[in-house]
Order: structure tokens, then C-alpha cells, then sequence
């Protein structure tokens, strides 16, 4: 949840960047390049997998089972006939569904946490923070299993937990920008002016919360992405036939000693988007914000 | 010294009590009655009828107000260390998680152990030398070991090392304090694929310490002074490098207890992952509570630990 | 085959009862419990029979008719059987067969001398848990595997080829009065693992446990033994049945683990939930230790009444170990690998296992069924037209390549094709036609927009063919709608008085004993009835059926039952009957099932 990446020196001077420029500096990292291309393919299958795809998500040919690749499936297909590459699209859809609602739910617990705690201060922040201390503390995996078990199996139940287990991550960094925020010039001239802690919160500090807040939210989409895969590898997550990504890992494991072929491509797009989302992140805690660099 | 360490202790005592009202809140969160979800799994169709329901009620400390059962609850754990019984085998939580706990600790802290060794070695490695093929190699094995399923990782070596080789058991657990070479063969494997995603983050972050470090002040006149490099290396960059990985350290230790949830059930280690998995299977609130509890706690009691360690390494952390 | 009544038959004999139900249970009882019997030609039965009758017969002439003609009938039944293991088969069956001689010609030295191979230990790898699961208490428990054989005895034992075997039972002879009053002998000096005697005390005990309700999650046994009015016991040796009417089906529910005896004296020390982890029997073998999710350790009980030809315990094993390992791929490179000694093939891996020169595998065919189990209260699928075009648009061939590399028969009727009384029936949807099943659709008068059907898997094992049947439904344009794993937990899947709002996939089995499997699939309040609607036409057929000894006229009204079943689509609709595989590495003797297809560990040995 917390890696680094190292920043190239000369990268440092570049502090606040109109958006044309920064996405030039942005890009001028190779592995930013990369990120970029992966992510904007994934996108790209998750907009419009289903106009493109070759199949149907479950149209199955128990007579094609387990083929390797061809031009009539060009990754293949899984144990039950269906082709692999349209599945992979139709799981990107879910993927990358996951990572946004999973980032949505975080932020949103995390932001009136995150803000009021920084913003008060006094007992409301200790409070909070010890509720935030707690919750970091139980491991993700038994925390989402544990709500997944009260809740019930769904893919939507399973986006919630994973949510709800990261989102400690979002009011820590919350907190500390809140405070910095607060003690700053323009959040004291507008309280001079009269206006109301609400009016300060909303209008002065959240907005200028939002670019840390991305490059967060950029990382927890790769976490995000893995605990689903995992959850679904355990049967928690998504309901079979729906393909995502995790389920076809898990549908094809039982088979792997005899095809790979179902197990890798869902295998390989999943690092792939984890690492590209990472390295997304990275670059653009870089870029963006590098104070922030060490801080969280 | 001391008081660091007493303040440091005390804070720990608020996030106690928040753990107790969350596990309790949990099981108060099961849709529908609780006495359906406590006898669930067990006796489903049987005909229950009032007395039955109080029955259950009493046995499974379900009954009275919200606050009444919450102070029940705490009173049995902070008084009795009781969490109850299970719901499936109507075995004492405790001694089902006790049961467990070795299994777990030593795949854990075998891990934990693994990667702060490989994850300081190659992250020095990479460090020293940046911009070479090893620095390269090291962040390419660090770049797959976080984003790699580890179920996928798993089910290769056990196909290489056991049924193509056989120099690896495939699965199960032996106790290393019986027989410390069989439980050495049957841990390499889940050890190993349980450290990565810990290799990983600690290579990435010694890296970049030792080459924040190495261009400080002090190690330049360390090099003025006409130390050896290897001398430079141990007695300066090591000491200070370490300073990050012991918080990575901390939480790494909440991870870990993630990853073995897959890995245990893989290569059959009967360990507390596997134990919340099959209790969230079969509904077993009790158990899952139990293990959120006590796992919660011991994250809560190693962050400590990694805390005064910290302490101990770095005098400003005292004073702050 | 005979037609005369069982009891009456043997009533007429003036031979002493005793002897003659001893070795006439032992000659000719097969899966059908209490099958008899008498006919030694062969001949007269070979052309028109279905396969069911002659998979009986094929029972009958291992039982009766020379090696050499079982070598046979077994050589055809394996034909479509790769060579090497349909060799490796017959040496298990010939192995069964020279047992089965010894022990009826039992003077004659087969053999020559006994050599008895003892020692070793061998290890078993298994999907789940069993003590820690569901326990080891027979009152309470719902899961029976193959460690209940090993660990107890029944009052009647079948042996793993489905004979009625009292040389391995606790009661060594037992008598019918009449119809209704069957009277056992119990043998005498059987001890229990913890040192007391059995005798009838100790079975009435059981027995009456096996009924008891007021135990928490026990009474198992209510519904099968209900038809016993009482048990009395005569003397210490000697208990008497008095039953309500006839009931062809009781002996076999016996042999489960409703007639396996425990010791009262343990049962009375010790609390509920500790009798679930200490099973204490008569078996070879007894539990040494068990460790939860990991291994259950036996280790041969010295004193066990069942001797060997050495004269020592029965149990070959130094040790037998029962070794959990959840992950199918990972089980099979256990045993790939010589983690394991012997397992039951993830259907998965079967293949994989099959291909491999350092395993034997021992095959019991048809014994469960992939079912569609059809909640036929639930519209639309309450319409038998809806279902029938559903049925017909499930790709069964292809699902058998494709999950079994071919290994599989396509369900023909209720009655899965390894029991006794299955009888193939014309009508029932076997075919994949989409053609058909569109005009059934249509033919059923649902709007198509009520074209959809709530229904998952019941458990892991069954998720690829749950999507194989959703993914051709699918094609036919009806909706599935998925549940999830814990809905099946929590809806009211299963008969519980109360209409269920789904359909599962299931796996099942008939057990040997047709009318275990049909009290709960075509009863009204059968667990497995899953809608727990009336099945009027078939309900009483089945009470019918198991109201006679006479084996025939079970036959026919099973075949009866089949064929209006085929008509009405009611409970239970099977897709494919699949086959359990018990491989074991080359070095490992004895590896059998028993009659409910479950792991017969009690001849386990290593070959020296």
C-alpha cells in the first residue's frame, strides 16, 4: 500500500505545472509511459469490450474446450469453450469498476474523518484517530472476510469491504493535509472573513486535498484489484458466470496442469494493471506533489 | 526511556476497547436474528420454539439489552479470556485459535524473517551500485513479488519442486520443534512465496534510503576519513537504513496474516488464515470474532514492539 | 430370479435357519440388500434385460459363477477402459474374487500358506476434515466417509463389493420370525476400543440412539429406522426387532453408520461435544490422535474380534494416517509426488492420475449423479414442459468430454446406472437437442419474459457444470439468476417445511440402496425434494417398493417409479452419472469401495 518509488533528481523542480506541460512532464518517465499505455488498453476493453469482443461473455463451446491459441480464439479458451480474450474484456470491466467504486467508498469514509479530525483537532482528532489506529490494525484480508461473512457474498459486498478495510490509509493522509491546510494563509483569511468551519472545509481545504487524494486513490486501485482476485480465488467474490478477472484464475486453476492458457492472461493482466496503476501513482506523487514524498 | 515507553503503552489501551465494540458490533450486524445466524449452520430446520430461542439465547450470551450484552462480552474477555464457542464444532474459541496459533506464528514470523533478510540484501544490493543490472534485476523481482497472485506463484513451485524434482513436500505442516528439518522442507515453499510481496517493499525501501543516506553529509565525511567502503556500508548506511524497514516492518505483519489466508489453504497449513476462511464459509461468527480480536491485538502489540524498537534506534522518536 | 418372499422361503427350509440365512446372505445379497438368490442359471436373463439387470446379474455371477466367467464380465464392463487400467482393474476385482472364495470355500488353501502383509503406514489424502466437520458420533453425524469402517463395525456389514457379510458383522446371524420380527445373534467376546464388551444391551443402546431427537442435531436415523416398533433385547446375546411392515431397505441402512456401534459406558462418560472428536467402536483400527484441519492418526486395535489368517489384529497398517489437503491440484501432486499413498481423484485431475505409471486406480462406475435439482413448485419451472426443454438444452456429451475426458455415462433416469434398480427410460431428456427444447418452450405457454430461473451450484465441486447448464440456458434465452454459495446455506433449498425459491446443481448418490435415495428425492417431505411438493403419483410407489422382500417386484416398481419420473420431471434430474477413481501409488494393496462408494481402508497394505 505504501510503495516508493524512487524520484529522479531533477524531477524535484518542477512543483505546481499547468496541465498540458505536466502531462508532457508526466509522460517523460518511461514507466509512466507504460503505466499509461496499459491503463488507457484496459480502460479502452473496459468502454468497449462487449461492441468489440469476438464472443459473448459466456458463450460456451463445450466442443472448443481448453484450445490454445488460433485466429479464431486468439488467446484461447477456458474449460468450458469460451473465449478467453473476450472474457479478459469483460473482466477488465469489473477490474477497473472495482478499483474506482473501491477508491469512491475509501474517500468517502475516509473525507469527514479525515477533515474533521485534522480540522478540530483537541479530542475529536484523538477520538478518531484511535478509531483509525484500530482499524489499521486488523489485517484487510480477515477484515473484508469477516465482512463479507456478515454482509454476504456479492461482487458489491466485496467492493464495500475492500473499501471499508482501506480507507484508514485516505484519513491519515487527510488529516495531515487538513492540518497543514488549516495553518495556512488563505484558510486564516477567510476565517478572519467570517466564514463558517463548514464553509472553510468544503470551499478551502477539500479542494486542495484532491491531488493527494488521486495519487492515493491510484495505488489503492492495485490493491484493490489483487483482493478482489484473491477473494474471488476463495469463492467470495463475483458470482460465477460473471467473468472478472479473479474468477477466471479461479475457473481455471483446477485445470492448470493441463492448459495454462486460462490461468495466464487474467494472471498477467492482473500484475500488469496492479503494477501499472503503481507506477501511475508513483509518478504522480512525483509530479504532482512531492512533499509528499516520505510523509505518509 | 522509560516514560516513552509507559506513554506509548497507554495509548494502546483506547484502541483495546475500540476493538472490543467493533467485534462486538459485529455480530450485532448480522442481518436478521441473531439467534438464527448463532444456531445457523448447525441445527438449521430444527423447530425452534420460545424457550428453545432463550435457550440458545443464554448458551451464546445473545440475551438482554445492547449495552448488557457488550459488557457480558468484555467481562468474558477481559476476566475470563473467553470469546465464546464455536458455532460449528461448539468448541471454545480460544483453544480452536490456540490451536492454530503456532501454525501461523511460525509461518508468519518465518516469512516476516525472510523478507527483512532478502529484502535488505538485494535492497543494498540495488542501493550501492544503482543504475547496474542487479539494481535492475532486484527491482524487477520487487516490481513482480507485490503484483504477482501468490496462488499462481504457489502452484508453479509446488509443480517444479515436488512432483517435477521431489525435493519439496507439497503440503502440510510439521512442527520445527520436533522435527526442524522435515518442518523446514515443508515450510520452504510457503515461506518463501508468503515473503515476496515483504522482499518487495523492504528492497524498494532500503534502496532508497541507502541512496538518500549515501549522499548525507556524514557518510561523505565517513568516506573522508578513509573508512572502507564495506566499513561505510555496516557501520553508517545499514544502521540508518533500517529505520524505515522497522516501520515496514509493522505493517507488514497485518499483510502477512492477509496472504496466508490463500497460502494455507494451498499447501494445507491448519493456521488462523485457514481457520477465518473456513469459519466465513460456514458463517461462524464466533470464531471470526475471535480471530479479529486476537489478531487485531497482536498486530496492536508487534506495532508496539516496532515502536520502542524504533525508539531504541532512533533517539529523536523519543522526544517528539 | 426367485420370485418367492425372502423370509417365507427361508421359513420353509428345515435346515437349521441360522446356518442357511448365514451363507445365504453371504452367497447372494447384493446392492440390493436383501437381492437373493438362488438362481444359478445364467443364461435365461442375458437378452432384453436392461443394464441395470445386468449389472445386477453381472453382482450375481462375481458372487456365484467361476473366476474365470467374473474375469469376463468384468473384461466387458471395463472394454471402453484404457488396456493398462482396465488391467490394473481386474487384478483389483480378482483380488476381491480370491477373498471371496477363500472365505466361502474357506478350508480350501487358495493361497498356499498365508503370508499376511503387515506394517507400514500409509497415508490418505483427503479433501475435508472429517472429525473436526461433522464428527464421529454416529447419532449425530451427517457425513459418513470411508474412516467409519475402520473405526467401527455395523450390527450387519456389507463387504466392499456389496455383499451382505456377517462374518464381518457385530450380529453373526440373525433370523425372521415372519415378515415384521427379525431376531439377531450377536457375537460374543467383541470388544470395544476402550475394553468393554459388546452385547445387546450395548446395540439397543445404540440403536436407540441412532432414533434419539432429544439429542442436540441427533436423531439422524429417525426416518430410516422408523419403521422399527421395537427392539428387544432377549438375552445378552440375542435382540429382536418388531417391525411396523415389512422393510427391504433395513438392512442395508444397517450397515451405515445408524447401525455402528459405539460404547455405551464412553457414550455415558463422556459429554456430547467431545463424543463427536472420540470414536470409540469395535473397527481394526482406533483413532490415536486427530489433529483439526490437519491429520486423523489410527493405529490397529490389538484386541479386535476379526482375526487374521496370522492370528493376529486385522488392522495391516502399523499405522493408517487420514491427511487433509483442501486444494484438488494440490492433493493430486501430493500423491504425484508420494506425499500420499492413496486418495480419491479430484474429478479434475482424474486424467492426469490415470496417465501416471506409478499409480493403480480401483474404479466404482455410475455411483453419483450431476443433477439438476428441480424445485418443481417454483414457476416457471413448476410447467414440466419448461423443464423438460431445459433439460434438452443441457450439452450433456459434451460436458462429459469436457469434464470427464469421457469418463462418465449421460443420465438416463432418476436411478443413477450403478444401483441394482435402474432402469433406463426411453423418455427421459437425455438428448441435447435445441431444437427441441425451443418448441418445448414455447409449447410450455410461459411469456418469454418469465424465462428465467434462480440457481447456483451447491458447493464448489459442481461450479463448472452449474456453468456449463447456465451457459447453454443461456443460449436458449432463459435468464439465470445466480445465487451464491451462502443463500444456498441460508434460503431454504432443501425440504424443510417450507416452499424453497431455488435450484441447485448438485452432486448425489443412490448409497446402494434405492429407497434411501428416493424417501428423499420423491417424497413430499424429503430433504432432497427441494420445493417440497406433493409428488402424488410416485409417492406411494415408493413406499410400495421398499414394503416387499421381493427383489423382482422391487425391480419393477422402480422401474415404475423411473418411468412416470421421466414423465413428470419430478426432484431430481440427472445430467451425467460419474465415476470414483481410488488411485493409489503402486506400492499400496487393497484399495477398495464399499457399498456406498465411500474408501474401504480395512485391507489397506503395503506390498513389500
Amino acid at each position: 500500500m505504501t510503495e516508493r518509488e524512487q524520484q529522479p533528481a531533477s524531477m524535484t523542480q518542477f512543483r505546481r505545472l499547468r496541465v498540458p506541460k505536466g502531462v508532457v512532464i508526466f509522460l517523460h518517465d518511461p514507466k509512466a509511459k507504460v503505466a499509461s499505455f496499459i491503463l488507457l488498453v484496459v480502460i479502452f476493453f473496459a468502454a468497449f469490450g462487449p461492441t468489440i469482443a469476438p464472443f459473448g461473455e459466456n458463450e460456451q463451446n463445450l466442443r472448443a474446450s481448453l484450445e490454445a491459441p488460433s485466429w479464431t480464439h486468439l488467446l484461447g479458451t477456458d474449460q468450458l469453450g469460451r473465449d478467453i480474450l473476450t472474457r479478459a474484456m469483460y473482466g477488465s470491466r469489473v477490474s477497473v469498476s472495482v478499483g474506482l467504486i473501491v477508491v469512491a467508498i475509501a474517500a468517502g469514509v475516509a473525507l469527514p474523518i479525515g477533515l474533521s479530525s485534522g480540522y478540530f483537532g483537541g479530542w475529536i482528532d484523538s477520538i478518531l484517530m484511535r478509531f483509525v489506529d484500530t482499524w489499521i490494525s486488523i489485517p484487510p484480508i480477515i477484515l473484508i472476510l469477516a465482512i463479507v461473512a456478515i454482509a454476504g457474498t456479492s461482487l458489491g459486498n466485496v467492493m464495500l469491504a475492500i473499501g471499508l478495510a482501506s480507507f484508514p490509509v485516505f484519513s491519515r493522509l487527510l488529516r495531515a493535509l487538513t492540518l497543514s491546510l488549516r495553518a495556512q494563509d488563505f484558510v486564516m483569511a477567510a476565517r478572519s472573513l467570517g466564514a463558517s468551519d463548514q464553509r472553510i472545509l468544503v470551499r478551502h481545504i477539500l479542494p486542495n486535498t484532491v491531488q493527494p487524494l488521486i495519487v492515493q486513490g491510484t495505488l489503492l486501485v492495485g490493491v484493490a484489484v489483487l483482493a478482489e482476485a484473491a477473494l474471488s480465488f476463495l469463492g467470495f467474490g463475483a458470482q460465477a458466470p460473471q467473468a472478472t478477472w479473479g474468477n477466471m484464475i479461479a475457473e481455471g486453476f483446477p485445470v492448470i496442469r493441463h492448459s495454462l492458457w486460462p490461468t495466464i492472461l487474467p494472471g498477467v493482466l492482473i500484475m500488469v494493471f496492479v503494477l501499472a496503476a503503481n507506477f501511475m501513482g508513483d509518478r504522480l506523487r512525483d509530479v504532482l506533489d512531492p512533499r509528499l514524498r516520505g510523509s505518509l | 526511556m522509560s516514560k516513552f515507553i509507559l506513554a506509548r503503552l497507554i495509548q494502546v489501551v483506547p484502541v483495546l476497547i475500540l476493538v472490543s465494540i467493533l467485534t462486538f458490533a459485529g455480530l450485532e450486524l448480522v442481518p436478521g436474528d441473531p439467534v438464527l445466524a448463532v444456531i445457523g449452520p448447525a441445527q438449521e430446520g430444527t423447530q425452534l420454539d420460545a424457550a428453545d430461542i432463550e435457550r440458545i439465547k443464554e448458551q451464546f450470551g445473545l440475551h438482554g439489552s445492547l449495552p448488557q450484552r457488550y459488557v457480558r462480552y468484555v467481562e468474558q474477555v477481559v476476566l475470563h479470556f473467553d470469546f465464546g464457542t464455536s458455532l460449528q464444532s461448539q468448541e471454545p474459541v480460544t483453544k480452536v485459535i490456540a490451536d492454530r496459533l503456532p501454525v501461523s506464528l511460525w509461518l508468519n514470523g518465518l516469512a516476516l524473517g525472510l523478507s527483512v533478510v532478502l529484502g535488505l540484501t538485494l535492497g543494498l544490493l540495488a542501493g550501492v551500485r544503482p543504475g547496474t543490472r542487479g539494481d535492475l534485476g532486484v527491482t524487477f523481482l520487487a516490481v513482480i513479488g507485490v503484483a504477482a497472485p501468490s496462488f499462481w506463484l504457489a502452484i508453479g513451485l509446488i509443480i517444479l519442486f515436488s512432483v517435477e524434482l521431489g525435493w519439496l513436500p507439497t503440503s502440510g505442516w510439521v512442527d520445527p520443534l520436533t522435527d526442524p528439518w522435515e518442518a523446514a522442507k515443508h515450510l520452504a515453499m510457503p515461506v518463501f512465496v508468503l515473503s515476496l510481496g515483504g522482499v518487495a517493499v523492504i528492497a524498494r525501501q532500503t534502496r532508497s534510503s541507502v541512496l538518500e543516506i549515501r549522499r548525507q553529509d556524514y557518510i561523505v565525511t565517513a568516506r573522508a576519513k578513509g573508512l572502507t567502503a564495506g566499513a561505510v556500508l555496516f557501520r553508517h548506511v545499514l544502521k540508518n537504513s533500517m529505520l524505515p524497514v522497522v516501520t515496514i516492518m509493522g505493517l507488514q505483519i497485518a499483510a502477512l496474516f492477509g496472504g496466508s489466508v490463500i497460502l494455507e489453504r494451498l499447501f494445507a497449513l491448519p493456521g488462523l488464515g485457514r481457520l477465518a476462511f473456513d469459519a466465513t464459509l460456514e458463517h461462524d461468527f464466533k470464531i471470526l470474532q475471535g480471530i479479529v480480536f486476537l489478531v487485531t491485538i497482536a498486530v496492536v502489540t508487534a506495532n508496539l514492539v516496532t515502536d520502542i524498537v524504533y525508539g531504541l534506534l532512533d533517539p529523536r522518536i523519543r522526544y517528539q | 430370479m426367485n420370485e418367492r418372499n425372502y423370509w417365507t422361503k427361508l421359513g420353509r427350509r428345515k435346515i437349521s435357519r441360522r446356518t442357511l440365512l448365514r451363507a445365504s446372505a453371504r452367497a447372494g445379497v447384493g446392492a440390493a440388500g436383501l437381492v437373493l438368490v438362488g438362481c444359478g442359471d445364467d443364461d435365461d436373463d442375458d437378452s432384453g434385460q436392461p443394464a441395470a439387470a445386468q449389472a445386477q446379474q453381472q453382482q450375481q455371477q462375481q458372487q456365484q459363477a467361476p473366476a474365470a466367467q467374473q474375469q469376463q464380465a468384468q473384461q466387458e464392463q471395463q472394454a471402453e477402459q484404457a488396456a493398462r487400467q482396465a488391467e490394473q482393474q481386474q487384478q483389483g476385482q480378482q483380488q476381491t474374487a480370491q477373498q471371496q472364495q477363500q472365505q466361502q470355500q474357506q478350508a480350501q488353501a487358495v493361497q498356499a500358506a498365508p503370508i499376511v502383509p503387515r506394517g507400514g503406514i500409509v497415508k490418505y489424502g483427503a479433501e475435508n476434515e472429517m472429525i473436526g466437520q461433522s464428527g464421529m458420533d454416529p447419532s449425530t453425524s451427517l457425513t459418513q466417509s470411508g474412516l467409519w469402517r475402520a473405526l467401527y463395525d455395523p450390527l450387519i456389514a456389507t463387504r466392499a463389493d456389496g455383499v451382505v457379510d456377517l462374518d464381518a458383522s457385530l450380529a453373526e446371524a440373525f433370523e425372521a420370525v415372519d415378515d415384521t420380527t427379525i431376531v439377531f445373534t450377536l457375537r460374543e467376546g467383541v470388544k470395544f476400543h476402550d475394553g468393554t464388551e459388546f452385547n445387546a444391551e450395548a446395540a439397543k443402546f445404540n440403536l436407540d440412539r441412532a432414533v434419539d431427537t432429544s439429542i442436540p442435531a441427533g436423531g439422524v436415523y429417525a426416518a430410516a429406522f422408523s419403521v422399527i416398533e421395537s427392539k428387544d433385547v432377549i438375552d445378552s446375546r440375542t435382540l429382536s426387532f418388531n417391525l411396523a411392515r415389512p422393510n427391504a431397505a433395513l438392512l442395508t441402512n444397517l450397515q451405515e453408520r445408524g447401525g455402528m456401534m459405539t460404547s455405551p459406558t464412553h457414550v455415558e462418560a463422556t459429554a456430547l461435544e467431545d463424543l463427536r472428536v472420540q470414536p470409540v467402536g469395535t473397527g481394526p483400527y482406533q483413532l490415536q490422535s486427530w489433529e483439526n484441519d490437519q491429520s486423523t492418526v489410527l493405529v490397529p486395535f490389538q484386541d479386535s474380534w476379526q482375526r487374521r489368517e496370522d492370528g493376529g489384529p486385522y488392522a495391516l497398517l502399523d499405522e493408517f494416517q487420514y491427511v487433509v489437503i483442501p486444494d484438488a491440484v494440490v492433493r493430486a501432486a501430493a500423491i504425484e509426488a508420494g506425499d500420499v499413498d492413496t486418495f480419491v481423484a479430484p474429478d479434475s485431475q482424474v486424467g492426469l492420475l490415470l496417465d501416471n505409471d506409478d499409480l493403480t486406480s480401483v474404479v466404482r462406475k455410475g455411483s453419483l449423479h450431476l443433477s439438476w435439482w428441480v424445485n418443481h413448485e417454483l414457476y416457471p419451472a413448476n410447467n414440466v414442459d419448461f423443464r423438460r426443454a431445459l433439460m434438452h438444452a443441457w450439452d450433456k456429451e459434451g460436458a462429459k468430454e469436457v469434464f470427464y475426458e469421457g469418463r462418465a455415462d449421460v443420465g438416463t433416469a432418476i436411478l443413477s446406472s450403478g444401483s441394482w434398480a435402474h432402469a433406463p427410460q426411453e423418455n427421459f431428456p437425455t438428448e441435447f437437442n435445441m431444437d427441441k427444447a425451443e418448441e418445448l418452450l414455447v409449447q410450455s405457454g410461459i411469456p418469454e419474459e418469465d424465462w428465467e430461473i434462480p440457481i447456483t451450484a451447491a458447493w464448489a465441486g459442481a461450479e463448472p457444470m452449474f456453468q456449463a447448464v447456465a451457459g447453454s440456458w443461456e443460449q436458449l434465452g432463459v435468464r439465470i439468476i445466480p445465487a451464491t454459495y451462502e443463500e444456498v446455506q441460508t434460503r431454504p433449498w432443501t425440504n424443510r417445511g417450507q416452499v424453497g425459491d431455488l435450484h441447485i446443481i448438485s452432486q448425489g448418490g443412490d448409497r446402494g440402496e434405492p429407497d434411501t435415495f428416493l424417501q428423499l428425492a420423491l417424497t413430499e417431505k424429503g430433504t432432497w425434494n427441494l420445493g417440497g411438493g406433493p409428488v402424488p403419483e410416485v409417492e406411494g410407489l415408493v413406499q410400495d417398493a421398499v414394503s416387499t422382500y421381493d427383489t423382482e417386484e422391487r425391480r419393477r416398481i422402480y422401474a415404475e417409479i423411473q418411468e412416470i419420473q421421466a414423465d413428470l420431471l419430478y426432484s431430481i434430474l440427472p445430467g451425467l452419472y460419474t465415476h470414483r477413481y481410488f488411485v493409489s501409488r503402486n506400492d499400496i494393496g487393497g484399495a477398495q469401495f464399499d457399498l456406498n462408494g465411500f474408501e474401504w481402508f480395512k485391507e489397506l497394505h503395503r506390498i513389500a
